[in-house]
């Protein structure tokens, strides 16, 4: 059977046994899937501190092909929508480890990941990052950029949707 | 997208030519007989290795047929055949609007040029047995293979796609601000600055030069005109070489001094009188310091001796000797006046001299007083002294004689 969206997971890194979203900063892969389009699924609300100041934030996540045996082909990562917000964006790129390779760590959520990954906006599939052939059960991690801006206006459950899409085989 | 269709690429065991003329094959594929797995399934991409033979001329294009050979589907892409390698190569084609297979379609290149295109083939069966096999048109009808299979790719155009959806949200301050609006008047700190002139009020030095011979006494004369007596203290201070340092204290009470003036008034013989006026016309009094200096050079305490004979019977009388000498080398004077400008008052200064070697002498007569030459200009007295004693020395020894002549006339009646 071939490849379907639900064999395409997004788990959160920091640790085998990290759970907490919050701490999602690099490192092995958790078992723990990020519960898809939910409220602080990976990151915390902005305060009215940082919104005044602004805050420009990391995370790593892994997107990983969970098929049992199938490997996912061409694949890319972009972002289908931005922030809701126009207070803030995203951008997004690729670990430089690799396929299947323990992604880079940082200290925080403040610190950008060094070597510096490249981030780019990822508008659409042709802008995507490449993320290429991920074999059945491996994975591959991706940088998150959040920045927000400063005097960042309210926004209730900004949101944003990253899409990943392969090919499959049959 | 799904790849339902998958005879790998690169691997094929076989070549079949399109060509045109005779049973030369003019279309090659696949055909989807009834029960093939592909069916229901979406032609979105189909990509296949061919390469040229020779010089072929014209276009390859790409179409699904169905059971009636009526074409029912065309890919976007046309590829000139004359532009393909000579080794297979990959290409692709794509419909923009995917065929659904259904039983009897065929899905293949076309080509009806000359010599020649060739598509990679497996030889084997590669792909769902005799259901999915390889198909050619030879100019009049389809012919099928038997095991044979079209190394391909086919896909649906439907991709496995995931999407994930962060939410968080942006909170933000909630502020008010309140402002309150009032109006100060002249409560803003301000310096006045006043100027004015101020005559004579820096410090100034004054330096009197004279030449002392002889020097007796000195009145100074310091006169003021004064308001509001303040009790008030001077001190002179003089480093006399010789004379050891004195200090002149002068205590007088002084009121608010408005115009003052001084005068210094001296004698010096010699030298006659001098008088300095300092006026000073001051306004807006501050303390002032005046400061005057001069030197005392080479003054130096000399001692005089004076040797004479004292006659047991001779009267005694009663000799002042006043020794007056030159100070030499009297150069400038340094006086400083400190006072509080505004409690000067009348003062008078006295300045007594002690002059050693004042020798008051009682004497016999008859007494000699033993003079020596007062040189003008020559201060060592010691050879006055040396010329009194030759003297001394003769008187002495006619003294003797006489002595001895009064002792004979004493011895003799």
């Amino acid at each position: 059977m071939a490849i379907v969206a639900a064999d395409l997971k997004m788990y959160l890194t920091g640790g085998s046994g990290n759970t907490d979203p919050l701490a999602s900063f690099g490192g092995a892969v958790s078992s723990t899937e990020l519960t898809n389009n939910s409220l602080n699924n990976l990151w915390a609300d902005i305060t009215g501190d940082q919104a005044g100041t602004g805050r420009t934030r990391y995370r790593c996540v892994a997107i990983k092909n969970t098929h049992a045996t199938l490997g996912l082909t061409s694949s890319k990562l972009w972002i289908d929508t931005n922030t809701t917000s126009t207070s803030d964006t995203i951008t997004i790129g690729l670990d430089l480890a690799g396929v299947n390779a323990t992604p880079n760590t940082i200290a925080n959520e403040t610190t950008a990941p060094s070597p510096a990954v490249t981030f780019v906006t990822a508008v659409d599939k042709a802008n995507g990052l490449s993320v290429g052939s991920v074999a059945a059960g491996q994975y591959y991690g991706i940088w998150i950029k959040n920045v927000v801006d400063v005097s960042a206006s309210a926004s209730t459950a900004n949101q944003y949707i990253l899409k990943w899409e392969g090919d499959t085989p049959a | 997208m799904v790849i339902y269709y998958n005879v790998t690429l690169g691997s094929g065991t076989g070549s079949a030519a399109l060509l045109t003329g005779g049973t030369n094959s003019r279309r090659y594929g696949i055909a989807f007989l009834t029960g093939s797995a592909a069916i229901g399934k979406a032609i979105k991409t189909w990509t296949v290795n061919i390469k040229r033979t020779g010089s072929p001329v014209g276009n390859i294009t790409c179409n699904v047929y169905d059971g009636s050979t009526n074409v029912v589907a065309t890919a976007t892409e046309v590829v000139d055949a004359s532009t393909l390698p000579t080794t297979f190569t990959n290409y692709s084609w794509n419909f923009t609007s995917p065929r659904t297979i259904v039983a009897n379609d065929r899905l293949t290149i076309d080509y009806d040029g000359t010599t020649r295109v060739d598509i990679e083939i497996y030889i084997a069966d590669q792909y769902d047995g005799a259901l999915t096999l390889r198909t050619r048109w030879n100019g009049t009808a389809w012919v099928n293979g038997g095991t044979e299979d079209v190394a391909a790719i086919i896909t649906d155009g439907v991709f496995v796609t995931q999407s994930y959806t962060h939410k968080y949200h942006i909170r933000n301050y909630v502020v008010q601000s309140y402002t309150h609006i009032y109006n100060l008047k002249n409560l803003a700190t301000k310096t006045f600055t006043h100027i004015y002139n101020m005559r004579q009020l820096a410090t100034k030095t004054y330096t009197h030069i004279w030449n002392m011979r002889q020097l007796a006494t000195k009145t100074y004369t310091h006169i003021y005109n004064i308001k509001t007596l303040v009790a008030k203290t001077y001190t002179h201070i003089y480093n006399m070489a010789g004379i050891v340092s004195r200090t002149f204290t002068h205590i007088y009470n002084a009121r608010q001094l408005a115009t003052k003036s001084y005068t210094h008034i001296w004698n010096m013989r010699q030298l006659a009188t001098k008088s300095y006026t300092h006026i000073f016309n001051i306004r807006n009094l501050a303390t002032k310091t005046f400061t005057h200096k001069y030197s005392i050079l080479k003054i130096v305490a000399k001692t005089y001796t004076h040797i004479y004979y004292i006659l047991p019977t001779l009267t005694q009388v009663s000799q002042t000797f006043t020794h007056k000498y030159r100070m030499f080398q009297l150069a400038g004077k340094t006086f400083t006046h400190l006072y509080n400008t505004r409690q000067l008052a009348r003062a008078t200064f006295s300045h007594l001299y002690n002059i050693v070697n004042i020798v008051t002498g009682a004497y016999q007569y008859p007494a000699f007083l033993l003079r020596g030459r007062r040189g003008e200009e020559d201060p060592d007295l010691n050879h006055n002294v040396e010329d009194s004693r030759l003297r001394a020395e003769g008187i002495k020894q006619s003294l003797r004689r006489r002595l001895r002549g009064v002792s004979g006339r004493y011895k003799n009646g």
